[in-house]
């Protein structure tokens, strides 16, 4: 069976979401989505558990708090119910919640000004929102320094670099979701990779 | 091309996303560019942290967080049809509005029919028909006016009287003297007489 490039790219988006969403793509994903767009509550909750991961960790990233976060995803998925009826049951929902994650969050830091970037920056004792496994001092030390170049980033580098190297997802596809070329979405990450770069070598020299 | 204008290609090269020719003089340059290797392995160490941030496990009561708040203001805004359909929260307070708009219309038509109904105001309580004048040359040459002083016209009276004129005769009959109007050829003659 020939596949058109743009089902190619979604199925990719697909095998890189969790392993859960990968297995029951073509099966019970679309069965979920048909009984959600018929107006099925349970197959909504269902749809929302299998993407809300996703949506909030983006969300947070992009926002740098976790009630912002938690705001962002909550309007997110609250778009979704609104246009449910006008998607197709055949097609993944996760692009689109990717693009609506990224416009909400654009329009609360809009909203916000500059307040965003600041708090992220500056709260140190924030209470973590994500856990990775039995992280020793130093990698955790890391994982803070990064979060932190993250928030020094412009708008538009961090939602590239985000989705590319946090979500894991292909170029073609940010760029599909951040709605311009591939050639301008390689150059907000590779720009992006270098100022976290240079922010971590600046962060230990200033530790040092 | 200099040492820092390599670093964005550096940044493509480290997570495979440079091809072809560049990726060969690139890697040229770094087998004889120590501070390049350098700030590749820099950056190899903080994208594989930056990786990792996507394997990193979400709050579960954050999420669960989300998902109660995003189903009670579903429920608490939104109406289901039995059919399934979704009704916006908009178009059931249109609907209700019309509704109430449609049974105060309907209270009002039923009061309007159940009061009695309104004393006509009486418009012309006698007419009176054109004077039988003796035609005199004399009273022809005076001016309606002198006519009207010296010599009062003789009229023949005659009151239309109808069911309405009496219902509103009796009800003002209480309050104030029945005022009758009576009219004559002459626009300049006009007589008011009251009646109590």
């Amino acid at each position: 069976m020939k596949m058109r490039p743009e089902e190619l790219v979604l199925k990719i988006g697909v095998s890189l979401s969790d392993a859960d969403d990968a297995s029951d793509v073509e099966g019970s994903s679309t069965q979920t989505r048909k009984r959600a767009i018929a107006g099925d509550r349970a197959a909504f909750e269902q749809l929302m558990s299998q993407h809300e991961r996703r949506v909030l960790a983006t969300a947070y990233r992009l926002l740098g708090s976790l009630e912002d976060a938690q705001d962002a995803a909550q309007e997110v998925f609250l778009r979704l119910f609104k246009y449910l009826h006008r998607f197709d049951a055949k097609r993944d929902v996760l692009p689109w919640l990717y693009r609506m994650t990224v416009n909400v969050c654009h329009d609360f830091r809009r909203k916000r000004g500059r307040q965003a970037k600041l708090d992220a920056a500056g709260e140190s004792d924030r209470r973590p929102a994500f856990a990775g496994p039995d992280l020793d001092f130093e990698r955790s030390d890391q994982r803070r320094i990064i979060e932190l170049a993250l928030a020094t980033l412009a708008e538009k580098e961090r939602a590239a670099v985000v989705l590319r190297d946090i979500e894991g997802l292909p170029t073609r596809e940010v760029a599909r979701i951040l709605g311009s070329s591939e050639v301008t979405v390689r150059s907000q990450v590779s720009m992006a990779r270098v100022k976290i770069r240079q922010f971590a070598d600046r962060f230990e020299k200033r530790r040092l | 091309m200099k040492c820092d204008q390599r670093e964005v290609i550096i940044a493509l090269y480290v997570e495979g996303d440079l091809r072809g020719h560049e990726m060969r003089s690139l890697k040229e340059h770094l087998t004889a560019c120590a501070r390049c290797r350098e700030f590749a392995e820099g950056l190899r160490a903080s994208q594989a942290t930056l990786r990792s941030l996507g394997a990193e496990l979400v709050d579960v009561e954050a999420l669960q967080l989300v998902r109660a708040r995003v189903l009670s203001h579903i429920a608490a805004s939104r109406l289901v049809t039995p059919g399934g359909r979704v009704w916006p929260c908009w178009r059931v307070a249109t609907a209700a509005a019309f509704g109430g708009l449609l049974i105060l219309m309907g209270v009002s038509r039923l009061h309007r029919h159940s009061r009695p109904p309104a004393p006509a105001a009486p418009r012309e309580v006698a007419a009176i028909e054109k004077p039988a004048f003796e035609g005199s040359i004399a009273n022809a040459t005076r001016t309606p006016r002198q006519a009207a002083v010296t010599k009062a016209p003789v009229v023949r009276r005659r009151i239309r009287r109808n069911k309405d004129l009496v219902a509103g005769a009796r009800s003002i009959q209480q309050r104030q003297p029945l005022v009758v109007k009576l009219l004559t050829d002459d626009p300049n003659v006009v007589i008011y007489w009251l009646v109590d």
